[in-house]
């Protein structure tokens, strides 16, 4: 009986000095989440805020170029386009003048392409991611053409730009 | 027979310590994981910027008799794994109680490779246990990113210099 406990005393003994010496250790970890979703905005914000007169005869028959008329902020984690749209078929005469009914086709935008796209209230492409860049930043022109068969007045424009995966 | 059996255990104890001793030269790495490293975008505009996790883990590594280097390597796993994130994890040294390391206090970017954190100096007096804090940082992104969940491990590693 002695010996049998000396033995397993031994044996404890030497298999504890291994467990020490090789709790020893050269690597360890961490680990982590990063949730990334498809994420897109758009910011519009107006260069010239001052009001578009026309005020003479040429005026009204000719068309305007504004040009930098806004800066669009594009950001997205994917490929992205831009649409334009009007908020309604007409412009906004205010406070009960809506009898006037100008309509809101007056009002063109300028694509990256270069040509102008008339406003109507169906989106209408108007930029397009052509790189892979997250962020760009586009200066968006206008054009505004008059007509003498439209009653003269002060209007406001509602122009709506949304941002969708392309 | 009791006599046989002593020269076992010495021979047990013997071999133990030889070990303890190899082991002593690799030193103990101990990595503390003090936050979860979680995060969930919710705007596109925080792609922008980097987001930084403060103090997010603590390397923990003994004195030795030999220089240490200590090791950080970047796994990333999922669908995408060979997407751009994997070049955007980056890590800061926020503090060290241990004065005579050579650790690089820039931010080091992480990679599939292993990239060097710090050298910790030989010591020959009794064992000290060193501290290393660091910061967790997702480096601002400039190009699209594959909309996923992105899980990854940072493995460190210990070698004598």
């Amino acid at each position: 009986m002695r010996n049998l406990f000396f033995i397993a005393f031994c044996l404890i003994a030497s298999l504890t000095n291994g467990q020490v010496a090789g709790s020893g250790s050269g690597n360890q970890a961490v680990s982590g989440e990063i949730v990334i979703p498809a994420l897109q905005s758009v910011k519009v914000e107006m260069i010239n805020t001052a009001p578009i007169k026309f005020e003479t005869p040429d005026d009204i028959n000719s068309q305007r170029i504004i040009n930098g008329f806004c800066r669009i902020t594009v950001i997205s984690t994917v490929p992205w386009v831009v649409n334009v749209a009007s908020g309604s078929d007409f412009l906004d005469a205010g406070n009960g003048a809506n009898f006037r009914k100008v309509p809101a086709e007056m009002i063109s935008i300028r694509n990256a392409a270069g040509s102008f796209i008339p406003l109507s209230t169906s989106p209408i492409p108007v930029l397009k991611s052509e790189n892979d860049l997250i962020k760009n930043v586009f200066i968006i022109d206008l054009r505004i053409s008059p007509s003498v068969k439209y009653e003269g007045g002060k209007y406001n424009a509602n122009i709506l730009f949304t941002i969708t995966p392309d | 027979m009791l006599r046989v059996l002593f020269f076992i255990w010495c021979l047990g104890f013997i071999s133990g310590n030889c070990y303890a001793q190899q082991s002593g030269a690799h030193a103990e790495l101990v990595v503390i994981q003090n936050k979860p490293l979680y995060y969930a975008y919710s705007k596109a505009e925080d792609l922008l910027a980097s987001q930084k996790m403060d103090n997010a883990f603590e390397i923990k590594l003994n004195s030795a008799p030999v220089n240490l280097n200590t090791y950080a390597q970047l796994m990333v796993t999922g669908r995408n794994a060979s997407s751009t994130i994997a070049n955007n994890l980056a890590l800061r040294l926020a503090y060290k109680n241990a004065p005579g390391t050579v650790a690089n206090a820039s931010e080091i970017l992480l990679s599939r490779n292993p990239v060097l954190l710090f050298t910790q100096p030989a010591s020959l007096g009794r064992t000290v246990s060193y501290s290393y804090v660091y910061d967790f940082i997702i480096k601002s992104f400039t190009t699209f990113v594959r909309p996923d969940t992105y899980n990854f491990s940072i493995i460190f590693t210990v070698t004598p210099e």
